[in-house]
């Protein structure tokens, strides 16, 4: 991995780490229980499209760690949770981008955000040892679609900038799917 | 860019219209509320049951746990209104009183679920 791409890298993972942190602290507490726009996954999209996913994987867990540390609750149930979502999430992102090159963003991002409460809730039921937390779901799959399009949308905008569509071409194998 | 398919505004359709229709059925199936108690888990484990009756009302600790966590009964309803855990979602999810509302206090270990009981003798106020 180049010192550049290492910087653009931890560029992003501040940036995710910060919109996280703040998505936590000031928007979380006005919204439903346990529901979060996820505008961090904005950042993990991008680099999931224009570098990939070794590169995702890393900012990925790397966010969950750090964002866990700035709300206090690392190695904590609420932890886990997350970094399981994480994961679901950015496997089936990956999946749906590298296997079905048709897809468009807007459906990668909902499925991420669906895998990504169904990866919460499991992981939620196994601590708990409930199944009952599932009726929970519903609702979150309603609110996961409302925030896969508003990310989706955003993803896009961003993805049109001059600094991604330069990064794009430099990625030939990605930029076909998209 | 990739423009949205058919087939993708079909499942993700398919999703939320079935999401649409659970929520509605748990937000108005017929439930008889003289039959309703809040049962309160601990890891798991049933460690306390509240009949929600009318004229009820009760404002304690959760017995049996070793976390702080207050909850608070009135008009058959039952809410969590002290925790000690980071995000306070579970003081956030506010009073429940229909069957299988829950809430799920993840930090803790604990949810309380309302169920219906199928006898009116077999619960206990802690």
């Amino acid at each position: 991995m180049s010192v550049r791409k290492i910087t653009i890298l931890a560029v992003f993972l501040a940036f995710a780490i910060a919109i996280s942190v703040a998505e936590t602290l000031l928007l979380s507490p006005y919204l439903l229980p346990g529901m979060k726009i996820g505008f961090g996954n904005i950042i993990i999209l991008v680099i999931l499209y224009v570098y990939g996913f070794k590169e995702g994987i890393f900012v990925s867990i790397l966010k969950v760690f750090i964002v866990s540390l700035c709300v206090g609750n690392i190695f904590q149930m609420g932890f886990f949770m997350s970094l399981c979502g994480s994961l679901f999430s950015l496997i089936s992102m990956y999946l749906l981008i590298k296997f079905f090159k048709s897809c468009s963003i807007y459906f990668v991002s909902i499925i991420g955000a669906i895998t990504h409460c169904i990866g919460q809730i499991c992981v939620g039921a196994f601590y708990i040892e409930s199944i009952y937390i599932f009726y929970y779901l519903p609702i979150l799959l309603i609110t996961s679609i409302l925030s896969g399009i508003c990310i989706a949308f955003l993803v896009i905008r961003i993805l049109k900038t001059q600094f991604f569509v330069n990064e794009m071409k430099k990625r030939t194998i990605v930029d076909s799917s998209l | 860019m990739k423009k949205v398919t058919l087939i993708e505004t079909s499942i993700i359709s398919f999703i939320f219209i079935v999401s649409l229709i659970l929520i509605i059925c748990m937000k108005f199936c017929s439930y008889n509320a003289d039959n309703l108690n809040a049962n309160i888990y601990y890891k798991g484990n049933l460690v306390q049951s509240y009949k929600l009756i009318e004229d009820y009302s009760v404002t304690e600790q959760v017995k049996d746990i070793d976390v702080t966590l207050i909850i608070d009964i009135k008009d058959c309803s039952i809410a969590i209104i002290e925790s000690d855990c980071p995000g306070q979602n579970c003081i956030h999810f506010g009073y429940i009183s229909k069957p299988y509302e829950s809430i799920i206090c993840a930090h803790n270990y604990v949810y309380i679920l309302i169920e219906e009981s199928s006898s009116t003798y077999d619960w206990v106020i802690g």
